[in-house]
């Protein structure tokens, strides 16, 4: 895949990305649980990008997080908020009128 | 060797102090939930090599610690061309007073003729320069954000199609000028105060040129504001027209400056050069040639104010 593609690519899921951070932190997460379950259902983000992502949306009020110590070890967990649900409920309108606006080109093409 | 602990420990230093621990914790934690995994996997402990990979994968420090920074950048996305297209000019417009200085020199036999001949000089003008422009343009970006200028924008403001535009070469070469005559200006010796200002000092050279600094300080704002919209307007024009009535102004207040006054003062300043009521009357004839042409420039500016298109 040429190198442009591929950052085409990267682009289209980092905007889908929050939309899907936010769908699986409908149950309590911590960061790697969270990209393992990203990375199997098929979207591979960079750690780079996705930590701060969560931060970010922490820091917005999408997100809430508590430190807890399980498996003998400190991990950050994160949860969606009140907020974070209403932001993902507008998020998943846009998601199915844009899946339905390309269907309906690819429709338009055939 | 704990090379996790090393990484965090680089991250942090590039982190503000305010969410320094924090994060560093976070990352640490992920690492070593990353490593640990990776062992599951391996069923053994990792080897530094691996260590090494796994540190790679996650990103240079630098690059970890930026995604969580929020970042600001001093020149936005949408200055950003007309920043670096100032900034090329600006290389071509000092290249080439470099080489009329240094021919200038050259056919002279001095080398004080311009205070760029040398090229360790040109390379200090060059970072004054860029110092200059890179702050103009931040602050003219602040600015606009401030009043939110790109999302706020208004069709009906939009220029008549007849109007005036400014090639942004025109601009952009005019903009340095004033950067350089600026700073051209600043060579000649001048006590800031309101003396000086109205030739209460009696040096009449020094009172043109606080006039002329004023000028270029009134008239850079109109074309920094003409590199972000390139038209011509009534408020552009007025800064302009204010601008040139600063120098008539000061061409008026100098001139009535005594020459005998002012050659006493010359003669004060420089005892060993050779300074006749001669000589001084020629500057009598620069300020008022400068200031003439000046003022033909506000009744120019005027007469296009009053024919801008509504």
């Amino acid at each position: 895949m040429s190198e442009r593609i591929e950052s085409m690519r990267m682009e289209l899921r980092r905007g889908i990305l929050a939309l899907a951070v936010l769908l699986i932190l409908r149950q309590e997460q911590y960061g790697y649980s969270l990209r393992k379950q990203l990375q199997e259902a098929g979207m591979d983000i960079e750690e780079g990008t996705l930590y701060p992502l969560i931060r970010r949306l922490e820091s917005y009020g999408l997100l809430t997080s508590r430190w807890s110590e399980g498996e003998g070890r400190k991990r950050r967990y994160y949860q969606i908020s009140a907020e974070g649900e209403l932001t993902l409920q507008a998020l998943q309108q846009e998601w199915h009128t844009l899946n339905a606006a390309m269907a309906q080109l690819k429709e338009d093409q055939s | 060797m704990n090379w996790t602990a090393r990484y965090v420990a680089q991250v942090k230093s590039y982190l503000p102090s305010k969410d320094r621990d924090d994060v560093a914790e976070e990352i640490q934690s992920l690492l070593e939930d990353k490593i640990s995994d990776r062992e599951e996997e391996l069923q053994r402990n990792l080897n530094e090599q691996e260590t090494f990979a796994l540190l790679r994968d996650f990103g240079h420090p630098l690059k970890v610690a930026s995604a969580y920074r929020n970042n600001g950048v001093l020149i936005s996305e949408e200055l950003f061309p007309i920043y670096l297209l100032v900034l090329r000019y600006l290389v071509i417009v000092l290249a080439a007073l470099y080489a009329v200085s240094f021919f200038a020199s050259y056919v002279n036999g001095s080398r004080d003729l311009w205070p760029g001949v040398g090229l360790g000089d040109l390379v200090d003008m060059g970072t004054f320069y860029f110092g200059a422009i890179t702050l103009v343009f931040h602050l003219t970006d602040r600015a606009l954000q401030k009043r939110d200028f790109l999302a706020n924008w208004n069709p009906n403001k939009l220029p008549s199609e007849k109007a005036e535009t400014e090639s942004l070469f025109t601009i952009v070469v005019t903009f340095i000028v004033i950067l350089i005559w600026f700073k051209a200006l600043n060579l000649v010796p001048v006590e800031h105060t309101i003396d000086e200002l109205f030739g209460n000092t009696n040096n009449r050279l020094a009172t043109f040129v606080l006039w002329l600094k004023l000028q270029a300080i009134v008239t850079l704002p109109a074309y920094i504001w003409l590199l972000v919209r390139p038209h011509w307007t009534p408020g552009k024009r007025a800064l302009i027209v204010i601008a040139n009535l600063a120098v008539v102004a000061g061409g008026a207040v100098a001139l009535s400056i005594d020459s005998a006054q002012f050659v006493n003062v010359l003669a004060e300043t420089f005892p060993n050069a050779n300074v006749t009521i001669e000589r001084v009357n020629v500057s009598t004839w620069i300020i008022g040639g400068w200031a003439g042409a000046c003022l033909l420039g506000v009744v120019y500016d005027i007469r296009k104010i009053l024919r801008t298109p509504k």
